[in-house]
């Protein structure tokens, strides 16, 4: 039998969040592990487990129908998508942070190395502000760049606040909240609308009272 | 030197020139009862009679600053200012390109009904765009169909359009008439409980329904999306967009704009060719 959604699901941070999300929705049974299968069919839906950032490629290409990402991911790709829902898990902010003893030169600063996995919204945030940046484009770790005096600053997710504390950055600003997102491929909006209306209205049901998490919300 | 491709610039293989040739003997064999027209894809800039982001491209040494055609229907309004006298109604269709900074250059082919009242023009551009689109080969297209001033008259401000543009669903309370205008999208129910709901909009709801009816009983699949927003501002009326179930896209789009050219009666609408190369 053929599924009726394809869904791309972001790996890491968000991918248990979200099975959990799922489940208290009671759109899946029962959760299952990121390993290394990268199709799991589950009933009616077939999950693609793809890279955060891909996941809006499957989404806008028509691969998957339907995706989850975070809110930073859809900022920083700007993808043809519908933004149905956010389902409100996945809380973080995105930040600009540096070396404590930096903060006062990063106030008055004309020009700023910043190294960030973000390039768009960055070059954006400070065009906005009248500082001429240059952009260091880096995948991950991005918190070494000031240490090593690769960079001034970072521009990076901040979640609990504690790999930052870790190697001593402290937050200068913020940019943006991020949440998880709902997205949908504007084809299947059309063309499987009742499937992704039965879905859109699972996301939306009331949660069982016990399964409500307090948002991680730092402050 | 190492030779490079521009970002966005698009080369059209062989193959693909071959479909949009195809794309315009058919055109002109489809639309032998309108005229063909063809229009400066140079024109001069003017703020005020301009669509989205203009794409400009230098100056005149008198100064007139010069553009590239951004909106085949606006191109044609200016022409048709410029006659002395227009024959009504007329037929026209065109074939070429558009321009934006962000998607670079777009074929479209598109035909433009001026001074036909409702329903008879949204009927016809929407009937002969898609024997058109199913000429051209293509299978299981559906046309949506949405109402400006429904959306223009529940759309207090640019970020409830952006919502409706995202279908965006969140934290909508029933109070709030986005909640509503994104689940009119359906068949003729939704139409009828959105109109039980907003009384005010009766009028605007039978006008959908009434060429909903038109056009189904012609054999195109049709639907309704009171929450479709078309980018153009110059819309007044019904608006359409037509869907392949295999591009993300819609394939083709338009709508009623009365009074764009002195106070006619006018609908419009295009075939974005360049989406369809890949299902042709």
């Amino acid at each position: 039998m053929k599924y009726a959604l394809r869904i791309a699901l972001p790996k890491g941070r968000l991918f248990e969040e979200t099975l959990e999300f799922f489940k208290s929705k009671g759109i899946l049974e029962e959760t299952f592990e990121e390993g290394r299968r990268l199709q799991v069919r589950v009933g009616d839906y077939e999950f693609l487990l793809v890279k955060p950032f891909d996941v809006p490629v499957y989404v806008e290409n028509g691969v998957a129908d339907l995706g989850v990402v975070g809110y930073d991911v859809l900022l920083e790709r700007e993808p043809e998508v519908y933004e149905l829902y956010d389902l409100g898990i996945g809380f973080c902010r995105l930040v600009i942070a540096g070396k404590e003893e930096r903060l006062e030169q990063y106030r008055k600063a004309s020009f700023l190395r910043v190294a960030t996995k973000y390039p768009k919204i960055t070059r954006e945030f400070f065009l906005e502000k009248g500082i001429k940046t240059k952009v260091i484009y880096l995948h991950g770790s991005v918190e070494l760049a000031p240490l090593l005096n690769l960079s001034d600053v970072i521009m990076d997710l901040v979640q609990t606040g504690r790999t930052l504390k870790e190697n001593n950055l402290v937050v200068f600003e913020e940019i943006s909240s991020s949440t998880a997102r709902l997205i949908c491929n504007r084809a299947s909006y059309r063309n499987k609308k009742d499937e992704i209306f039965s879905f859109l209205s699972k996301v939306q049901r009331e949660r069982p009272k016990e399964a409500i998490q307090p948002h991680p919300r730092a402050t | 030197m190492a030779r490079q491709i521009p970002e966005g610039e698009r080369f059209f293989n062989f193959e693909d020139a071959q479909k949009l040739k195809r794309s315009f003997l058919l055109a002109c064999e489809l639309f032998e009862d309108y005229q063909f027209v063809q229009l400066p894809t140079l024109e001069v800039y003017s703020p005020e009679s301009w669509g989205l982001s203009p794409f400009l491209i230098g100056t005149q040494t008198n100064r007139n600053i010069l553009a590239l055609r951004s909106d085949w229907t606006l191109s044609l309004m200016r022409f048709l200012n410029s006659l002395r006298e227009v024959q009504l109604p007329l037929r026209v269709f065109y074939w070429g390109p558009v321009f934006s900074p962000k998607e670079m250059e777009r074929f479209q082919m598109g035909i433009e009904l001026i001074g036909v009242p409702f329903p008879e023009g949204e009927y016809e551009v929407i009937k002969r765009l898609v024997d058109y689109l199913k000429a051209m080969g293509l299978e299981g297209l559906s046309v949506i169909l949405g109402h400006t001033q429904i959306v223009k008259g529940l759309c207090k401000d640019e970020d409830a359009k952006e919502r409706l543009r995202k279908k965006n669903f969140y934290g909508l309370r029933e109070e709030d008439p986005l909640y509503h205008l994104l689940r009119a999208y359906g068949g003729e129910k939704v139409l009828e409980e959105f109109s039980e709901r907003f009384k005010e909009y009766s009028s605007q709801c039978e006008e959908l329904r009434h060429l909903g009816s038109l056009l189904r009983e012609a054999g195109v699949k049709v639907f309704y999306d009171l929450s479709e927003v078309r980018l153009q501002e110059y819309y007044t009326g019904i608006v359409f967009e037509v869907f392949h179930p295999e591009v993300g896209y819609p394939v083709a789009g338009g709508g009623r704009y009365d009074g764009l050219f002195l106070s006619s009666k006018a609908v419009g609408g295009a075939v974005y060719l360049d989406l369809l190369l890949e299902v042709l």
